[in-house]
C-alpha cells in the first residue's frame, strides 16, 4: 500500500506485452508505449497542420510553423551556413523531447524522458556524431580542440587532461541535465500530491502549489528541449570550428 | 480635376503613414521576441553551467577510478582526476560564460 504511493512510483517501467528475440527481453513497456505515442502523435500532428499550406495559417499551422523557424534559426545561428544541413536532426531531436516532456505531464501517463538511459541515449548519439564529424572535416587536426593555438607548450600536461575531462563530459551534462530536471520537478509534484491528501481540509494550500508548480514544468518541459537542441548545435558547431 | 488631384494625395500619405505603423509594430514585435529569446537563452545558460559543473566532476572521478582498477594504484589516480575534473568543471563554466556574455 504505502510502495504504490511512494513518489518514485511513477518511474517503474514494467512490461505491457512479453516478447523475446533469442534470450534478449524486447518487450513493450510503459516507456515503448509513450516512445511510440510520442512518434505518432508528432507525425500526425506535422502531417495534418501542414497539409492545406495557406497564406495566413490557422492555429496548428502556425504553431509548426514556429517551431520550425525558432529550431531552423537557433541552427543557422550557430552552425553557419554550411550546418543547416543538420537541422532535421537538431528539429527531431527536439520535437521528440519536447512531446516526451509535454506528454509526461498528462497525470497516469510516463515520463520517458526521466529514465537516464534514454537521454544518455540521445546525447551519446550526438556525442559520437560530433567526434567523426570533426575526424572527417579536419583530420588529425580535430585533436587541435584540446590545445588551443597560442597556448605555450609547458601548460601541455595540465590542459590537455582538462581538455579531454571536459570533452567526454559532454554527454554526461547533456543528459543528466535533462533527467534530473524531469524527475526532480515529478517527484516534488507527486509529494506535494502527498501533502494535499494527508492534510485533509487544509490541503486546499498544496493544492494550490500544484497549480503553480505545474505551470513551472510546463516552461520547464519546453526549456529542457530548447537548451537540448541548442547543445547539440553548439556540440556540432565545436566540429565544424575546433579552434575556438 | 483638383479635387480629384487632392483626393489622390491624401491617399498617398494615408498609405505612407499605414506602411510606417506597420513597420514600427514589426520592430517592436522582433524586440519583444529578442527579449524573450534572450530571456530563454539566459535560462538555458544557467541549466548548463549547473550541469557541467556537476558532470565535469563525476567524469574525472570515474577516469580516476578505472586507472586505479587497471594500474592497482588506489587511490592515487583518483584523487588527481577528481581535482582535474574539478577544474576543468568550473574552466569549462568559465568559457561558456565568456561565450554567453558576447550576446
Amino acid at each position: 500500500m504505502s510502495e504504490k504511493h511512494s513518489p518514485l512510483d511513477q518511474f517503474t517501467i514494467h512490461r505491457i506485452f512479453e516478447m523475446k528475440i533469442g534470450n534478449i527481453d524486447v518487450s513493450l513497456t510503459n516507456s515503448s508505449l509513450m516512445m511510440i505515442a510520442v512518434l505518432v502523435i508528432l507525425n500526425i500532428f506535422l502531417i495534418y497542420s501542414t497539409k492545406k499550406k495557406s497564406v495566413i495559417p490557422g492555429r496548428l499551422q502556425s504553431l509548426a510553423e514556429m517551431s520550425y523557424e525558432m529550431i531552423y534559426n537557433t541552427t543557422k545561428d550557430n552552425l553557419g551556413k554550411e550546418g543547416v544541413r543538420f537541422f532535421p536532426l537538431v528539429y527531431s531531436l527536439f520535437m521528440f523531447i519536447l512531446l516526451c516532456n509535454m506528454l509526461g505531464l498528462i497525470p497516469y501517463s510516463f515520463t520517458v524522458t526521466s529514465h537516464i538511459i534514454v537521454t544518455f541515449a540521445l546525447a551519446f548519439g550526438i556525442f559520437l556524431l560530433a567526434t567523426v564529424l570533426g575526424f572527417i572535416l579536419h583530420g588529425h587536426k580535430y585533436l587541435r580542440l584540446f590545445l588551443p593555438k597560442g597556448v605555450p607548450i609547458f601548460l601541455a600536461p595540465l590542459l590537455v587532461p582538462i581538455e579531454i575531462v571536459s570533452y567526454i563530459s559532454r554527454p554526461i551534462s547533456l543528459a543528466v541535465r535533462l533527467a534530473a530536471n524531469m524527475m526532480a520537478g515529478h517527484t516534488m509534484i507527486k509529494v506535494f500530491a502527498g501533502f494535499v491528501v494527508a492534510l485533509g481540509i487544509f490541503g486546499i494550500a498544496p493544492f494550490l502549489f500544484i497549480v503553480l508548480l505545474y505551470i513551472l514544468e510546463t516552461l520547464i518541459a519546453f526549456l529542457q528541449a530548447y537548451v537540448f537542441a541548442v547543445l547539440t548545435c553548439l556540440y556540432l558547431s565545436d566540429s565544424f570550428h575546433p579552434e575556438h | 480635376m483638383t479635387k480629384k488631384k487632392k483626393v489622390n494625395d491624401l491617399n498617398d500619405s494615408l498609405n505612407t503613414l499605414s506602411k510606417k505603423i506597420d513597420s514600427i509594430k514589426a520592430e517592436k514585435i522582433s524586440e519583444d521576441f529578442n527579449k524573450t529569446n534572450k530571456k530563454v537563452t539566459g535560462f538555458a545558460h544557467a541549466f548548463k553551467i549547473v550541469s557541467e559543473l556537476f558532470a565535469n566532476i563525476i567524469v574525472g572521478g570515474s577516469i580516476g577510478w578505472s586507472l586505479d582498477y587497471f594500474f592497482n594504484s588506489k587511490p592515487l589516480f583518483l584523487i588527481l582526476f577528481l581535482i582535474i575534473g574539478f577544474i576543468s568543471g568550473i574552466y569549462t563554466s568559465y568559457k561558456s560564460s565568456k561565450k554567453f556574455a558576447k550576446y
